[in-house]
This record gives C-alpha cells, structure tokens and sequence, in this order.
C-alpha cells in the first residue's frame, strides 16, 4: 500500500547513565498505514515504550536521546522539527493513551476542562464550543449521562471510566495516529473487553493508525493487523498477525506463545523460555536473545543476526530460522 | 468430608465506615459476604474475580490476618478465628501466604538468607549451622543458587524475589498455602517458570494451595476447583473444566468470553457486559449481579438466588441457570 503514514527508520534511542550507555531502542523500523493497526509486545525492557515516547518526543532528556534514524510522519521527519512545530502535532495529529488512567490525569481539574484544553489549544475553540465537544467525545466513548459527568474530578471516576475519558482525550481533536502504550493493562478483563471494543469502533469510524503497545499476547491477537515483537531494544520479528501465531520462525516469539496457559485448558506442563533478561548493560554481544535460546550456536554468541526478510512481509531476526522448526521444537525442518 | 482440610462457612468480613460527629458507624464495606465452600488436602483451589470483589480479602481472613466479622474458618475441624495466641502462633506454622508484589513483600535491609531464615526463628524451629543448612536446602529447593543467600532483595529480578518469597513461605513447612496473585507482577515469560516452580513443589510436599487471581487462563492451568467471586460472595464453584467449559452463571460466562486469547483466527461471541461493579457498601438487592446481568428479570432483583447444585459437585448461585445453555 502507497498511504503509508508513519515511517520509522532505523530509529536509536540511548540512556546515558553512570553505568554506561544503554541502548533502549537500538535500530529500529517499522511502518503504519492509514487505518491500520500495528501491535507491539515485549516483556519489560524490551523497548517498546521508549520506541512510542520517542515518537512522540517524550523520552526525559536527559539521560534520554535520540541519537539517530528517522521518524517519517507524513511528509516530515519529526526529528527534524522545531519543538513548537511538535507541540501543534503532539495531541492533534499524534496522540497518546497512557497506562495508568490514575497517574496520567491531572486530579485538580474537571474532566470537562481537560478535554476542553485539548480542544481549545489545537482547534481555537472558544469555551462553550470545547465544553459541548467534550460532552459529545464523551458520549462517544461510551460514558453514562456525559452532562453531568463532565463536571466531575478524575477521583470520582472508576479505573475504567478514567480510561475511556483518557481516549476521549486523545481523540478529541481526530488524530490520524493513536498511540497506546498498555491501554488495558491496568484494568479487569470485562472492562478491558469494553474498552478493546471502543477502540476498533473508533478505528472503523475515523479510519484513526494505532499502534498498540502491550505484553498481553490475547489483547494482540484481538486486535492487531500487524506485530512487531520486541526484545532488548530491537525488532526480533514482524509479520501479519495471523503468521506470527501460527507460523512464528524466532524462537523468542515461539517461546513466548508457548509459555501462556490456554484458557482451553492446557495438556500437562508450561514450556516457559528459560532465564531471565539480562541487565540492559550486559546483553549478549552477538545475538542479544542468545543466553535464554535453546538453540543457541557459537555464530548466536558471536555476531548477530540481521532482521531478514524471509517471506514477504514477514522479517525475522535470527540465523538458525531456516534449519529450526519452532512447531515440533526439533532444531531440523 | 473427612478430606477437607479448610472448611469455611458463613464467613464474613465488613469493614466499618464511620462518619458524623461522634465518629459513629454509618455503614460498612462488605468485602466479603457469606462465603461457604471447602478446600480438600492436596488441591489447589482457584479464587476468581475482578479488582473488588473480595478475593485478596478472602485470602487474609482464611489466615486470620484480619478478624473475621462473622462465620467460621476450621482448619482442621479447629476454628481459626477461636484460637488464641499463642495456639494461633502455632496454626501460623501450618498455613503461609505468598504474595502479590515482589517488590513490597521482602524486607529490603533483609539478606536473603535473613528473610528466608526468620520464620525458623520465629518459631524455634532450627537455629545456627542447622539453620544455614535448612535455608540453603530452601532456596535450592526453589531454584535459586545458595550463593545468592548474603544478597539483598534489590539485587534480584522480580521472578527471584518471587521465588524467595515462596521459600520463605516454605520454611516452615506448611500445608496450606494462601498465593495472593503470586504472578500477576511477572513477565510472561518468567510467569510460566514460576507456575511450574509451584507445581512442582506441591508435588513434592503435597501442599494445599489457594491461588487467588484475575487471570483466568493461568487459574485454569494451575487448579483443581475454581471459585468465582463477585462483590464479596462466591456465585460459582466447580471443578475446572466444568466451570470453563459449561459455566452455570452468567457472570462466569461473560468473565470467560472476554479474555483475549492469543489466536487471532478465533472467532468467538463476546458478551461485553455494561458498566462497572458496583460499590460494596451498597450492594444492588436480590442478586447482586442484576444490575449487569443480560438475562435479569424481575425475580432478580428482589430475590436472592440459593447457592445450590446445579451439576454434580457444580455450585452456582442463579435464578436462570437453564437459560444459558
């Protein structure tokens, strides 16, 4: 498809501590079509929530920087960027749901004048006109007798009605991408139903780009066109979503799938990846999966992989992905 | 039954809301409202339910780490909530808890070695080379190095603070132990070598275990009976594959069709249920559920369905139970 409208490039994300450098994205590209959404998963520290704040130009600096590649939104990279021109971006074109509803509100105003000053900043609306939007966004959202509740402070909100006015937010001004970061993580599953539901209406509605970040493999596969999986600051594979469970050819992916419980019920023992990540200082030199692989060779130690295109479409970050069949966990094909 | 090795019955616990000038109780918080089931020796018994509903509460009661309001817990045809201290300090021994943060639940000017260590001082049970001896058997028992045991619980990832806090709870080898979402803080894929670290063990020491958790699939994996909880009572309890696969209540069903599974060429029907779960201090009359259900009628809402077979060993509390097939 030619309406491609994010572009990541090689994109490098360094923290520079005491310690040393830690490289928190370490090249890494992707795309986003119009309408599309892209997941992305990875356990903790695998840089998936550096690689949204990048984007979105919110890593603390410092110790955070973006010391190479390109973001490609629409005709501009935003690393190039005035920071003013970012900020008429941020929140209007570009917009962002966080994980904590409770943490990511700000608990001395109305909901109503939170949305309002989404509204009134990017599209000049006066007070009124941003009052009656509000009601209207959260109406859409799916919020009980919206007229009243937008008077209301964010402590007189549940966990999920919080996040669904964070998604009104977001939405308020139309983006065409939507970023978010663990979305559901903090909620119960009934409601995180609600809300995975709100989103894929909203995307059909508004033909709205998300990308999706989480560790829950369930909420991927619900939702997600495509799936980035990351570990230790790099894209280990990428493809469709339907490829990736069925047809998963890096050892990671293959791992993670195997080590959840079915809620069909599961035969016998779980198959869980062995070890731990490493300190984000100490990951192996070659292959950084090496250390937890069981099909790890002395090449995996020594240099690592390139993210391969092994079928169209479908990249993968491994050398031994030709020989290993994941399926029957048996290193020939 | 003679095999039960925890017997609840009636068990309640409010927590009083006090208000006005003089400070008096205005109402209460029923956390927990008349729960009645059994636990057998050997079993892991899943208790289920979202944020709310009472089950890490269940779980501090059936230890007696909070006063009952009301009802009994018999661990073995003796009530906990009867005893007192010091034959309590005694029971103590028999039933442990691990926990849901890892981060929070260790001591963090503790060693390892001192953690795992103070139950045994507590109650007398080794002390000096014997102690070191049974301390470093613990944590190899759990799959951690012994060297590990001068070291600090900041030095460790969170699937080894996990571990350490499961060593502690072994130390003074209990039967019954109370996991108060003892995963839910892990990665998945450290999730997975925790689950089987506890399986094995109750393998290994036939240990009783209560596993408390929202998420559904591993509850599945890991017990033998599941208990599904909603605003402070129990509407269904059965075993595993019974409850998921012909749930006898509504909430069971929707709880079951929400969670994503990581098949994406699934297709399946989802019940989204309305709203949020509402507030305990003034639970919805009749059946508490009601107010979300998509099969209440009028019934529901005056009158409180009986928690009664509906299946062999299959208890569900619902006027409309025929409905849902």
């Amino acid at each position: 498809m030619s309406s491609t409208l994010l572009e990541v490039k090689d994109l490098q994300t360094y923290f520079f501590t005491d310690r040393g450098t830690v490289k928190a994205v370490d090249g890494v590209s992707f795309d986003v079509e119009k309408g599309e959404t892209l997941g992305i998963v990875g356990e903790s520290g695998s840089g998936k929530s550096v690689t949204a704040a990048s984007i979105m130009q919110l890593v603390p600096s410092p110790p955070g920087d973006i010391v190479g590649g390109e973001i490609n939104f629409k005709d501009e990279n935003l690393l190039d960027l005035k920071m003013k021109r970012i900020r008429k971006i941020r929140g209007n074109e570009i917009s962002m749901i966080f994980q904590e509803p409770m943490t990511s509100l700000n608990p001395v105003y109305t909901i109503g004048e939170q949305i309002s000053e989404v509204l009134r900043l990017h599209q000049g609306l006066n007070k009124d006109e941003a009052l009656e939007k509000s009601i209207d966004m959260l109406e859409k959202v799916g919020i009980p007798s919206p007229e009243e509740r937008v008077h209301e402070h964010p402590h007189q909100l549940s966990g999920g009605m919080r996040q669904r006015v964070m998604i009104a937010m977001a939405l308020a001004c139309n983006p065409e991408l939507l970023i978010a970061d663990e979305p559901t993580t903090a909620l119960d599953v009934t409601i995180q139903a609600q809300i995975l539901e709100l989103m894929d209406e909203l995307r059909d509605e508004f033909n709205t780009s998300i990308i999706l970040i989480t560790h829950n493999l369930g909420v991927i596969a619900e939702v997600a066109d495509k799936v980035a999986v990351m570990y230790g600051g790099r894209i280990v594979e990428q493809t469709d979503t339907v490829t990736l469970y069925k047809d998963p050819e890096h050892p990671y992916t293959a791992g993670l799938i195997k080590s959840i419980p079915k809620i069909e019920g599961s035969e016998g023992k779980l198959k869980p990846i062995k070890g731990t990540v490493p300190d984000p200082l100490n990951f192996p030199n070659g292959c950084k999966f090496a250390n937890r692989c069981n099909y790890a060779e002395e090449k995996c130690w020594a240099e690592e992989p390139d993210l391969e295109e092994v079928k169209p479409d479908h990249y993968v970050r491994c050398w031994r992905w030709k020989e290993l069949d994941l399926k029957n966990e048996s290193e020939v094909k | 039954m003679a095999d039960n090795i925890l017997e609840v019955n009636n068990l309640k616990k409010h927590f009083p809301i006090n208000g006005g000038i003089f400070k008096r109780q205005v109402n209460s918080v029923k956390a927990v409202d008349g729960l009645n089931f059994n636990v057998k020796r050997g079993e892991t018994l899943g208790l289920v339910g979202e944020s709310g509903c009472g089950k890490s509460t269940t779980g501090k009661v059936l230890l007696r780490l909070l006063d009952a309001t009301e009802g009994e817990v018999k661990f073995e045809g003796r009530d906990i909530h009867k005893l007192d201290k010091k034959d309590l300090r005694s029971l103590r021994k028999e039933m442990q808890m691990i926990f849901q943060d890892p981060y929070a639940s260790l001591n963090p000017r503790m060693t390892v070695a001192e953690i795992v260590g103070e139950p045994l001082d507590i109650h007398n049970l080794a002390k000096g080379k014997e102690k070191e001896e049974r301390v470093r058997e613990l944590l190899d028992m759990v799959g951690l190095s012994s060297k590990f045991a001068k070291r600090y619980p900041h030095e460790f990832s969170g699937g080894q603070r996990q571990r350490i806090g499961i060593a502690r709870a072994l130390a003074v080898d209990p039967e019954v132990i109370v996991c108060d979402e003892p995963v839910s803080a892990l990665d998945v894929s450290i999730q997975a070598q925790v689950i089987n670290l506890m399986e094995d063990l109750q393998d290994e020491l036939g240990l009783t275990y209560i596993f408390i958790a929202h998420d559904l699939s591993v509850v599945r994996h890991i017990s033998d009976r599941v208990a599904v909880m909603y605003l402070g009572k129990i509407v269904e309890l059965a075993d595993k594959d019974d409850l998921y696969d012909t749930p006898k209540h509504p909430y069971t069903k929707a709880l079951l069709s929400a969670i994503p599974v990581p098949d994406p060429q699934r297709q399946r029907e989802k019940i989204i249920l309305e709203g949020d779960v509402p507030s305990p201090i003034n639970p919805p009359s009749g059946c508490t559920f009601h107010t979300r259900c998509p099969y209440a009628e009028d019934i529901c809402k005056q009158e409180e369905p009986v928690f009664e077979e509906k299946g062999e060993d299959h208890l569900a509390a619902c006027h409309f139970t025929d409905k849902l097939e």
